[in-house]
């Protein structure tokens, strides 16, 4: 994939990359800190994700080993219980794709 | 692949939705499998989309919640720290534990919540350039106190302030924290990293309580 996308909407990486919005409109990589442990995620929102599987993947070659996603009982549909766990096999496989290009 | 986890609760915003049949709803999912806390639950006073009764009513009954539940309370509070402490003082502090997440605010603020054996969280607001108050509690918090987070898909770090947040993000955040905490070589970096992932692993990644293995699902 180019680093420098055409103008316009916040790209949703494929990849493990992360891009800035330059002057110009166009998306930029950047370069992103790496770490030799694992990290976790104490307080995030995957419900609330455009994309909770892709950012699971990414998560994942991010180094990032634990999520604790945080639930309304007001706002939020009991059903996400249910999509944890395909959030996380569908990420799974979408890693595992993903290895080729790191 | 991350490890996925569950805190569920009712956030100060909706406090004045909290009745009875929430209450209920709350407790069954209190017992899912994937629960491992009680959160976020709270004040918040920057919007009050509840009124500031409705949200201390609440704020107590779900502190009241976790306790019988023997789960950790996940806080959110927002210029409201003082009456926060002054409620978690009065309906004691649940044994499993407290996280402050999102932590935004000074370390005069939360010198008592630490002292108290409170944990806390810091998200890409660290990163941020007006932060210098964040940072400075950040730099102060004991390692074994002290956890990550991103609150995705809100407080993306910079560089990417202004985008929606996700997860991978903390890495930036991550590097941040070392910066301030002065963990400059090798070595510090993975000490403080591996002491945040094991704070809220300890906190967050655990078995079911009696309560929640006990009760009829």
């Amino acid at each position: 994939m180019s680093e420098e996308l055409l103008a316009g909407e916040e790209p949703l990486s494929a990849d493990d990359l992360f891009r800035v919005r330059k002057k110009n409109g166009a998306w930029k990589a950047v370069a992103a800190p790496t770490f030799d442990v694992t990290l976790a995620d104490a307080h995030t929102h995957l419900q609330y994700l455009a994309d909770p599987v892709r950012a699971l993947a990414r998560a994942g070659l991010a180094g990032v080993s634990f999520v604790c996603t945080v639930l309304d009982v007001f706002e939020d549909d009991e059903a996400v219980f249910g999509r944890l766990r395909p959030w996380t096999h569908q990420a799974a496989v979408s890693m595992q794709r993903a290895v080729p290009h790191c | 692949m991350p490890r996925v986890k569950v805190a569920a609760g009712c956030h100060p915003h909706n406090a004045a939705h909290y009745d009875a049949a929430l209450e209920e709803k709350l407790r069954a999912w209190l017992r899912k499998p994937d629960v491992v806390a009680l959160g976020e639950i709270g004040l918040d006073y920057h919007y009050d989309f509840s009124p500031v009764a409705d949200q201390k009513r609440v704020f107590r009954a779900q502190l009241c919640l976790a306790k019988e539940a023997g789960l950790p309370v996940v806080l959110h509070v927002r210029e409201a720290l003082a009456d926060a402490w002054e409620i978690v003082q009065d309906e004691g502090i649940p044994e499993a534990g407290v996280l402050l997440h999102c932590f935004t605010d000074t370390w005069e603020a939360l010198e008592p919540w630490i002292e108290a054996g409170c944990r806390v969280s810091f998200g890409g607001a660290i990163t941020f350039g007006n932060a210098d108050a964040i940072r400075d509690a950040a730099a102060r918090v004991p390692v074994g106190q002290l956890l990550l987070e991103t609150d995705a898909p809100y407080m993306a770090p910079k560089p990417l302030r202004g985008q929606k947040c996700e997860p991978a993000q903390m890495v930036f955040t991550a590097e941040r924290l070392c910066e301030v905490r002065g963990a400059d070589d090798e070595d510090e970096r993975r000490a403080l990293l591996l002491a945040t992932q094991g704070n809220a692993l300890e906190l967050l990644d655990r078995k079911p309580t009696a309560w929640q293995a006990g009760a009829p699902r």
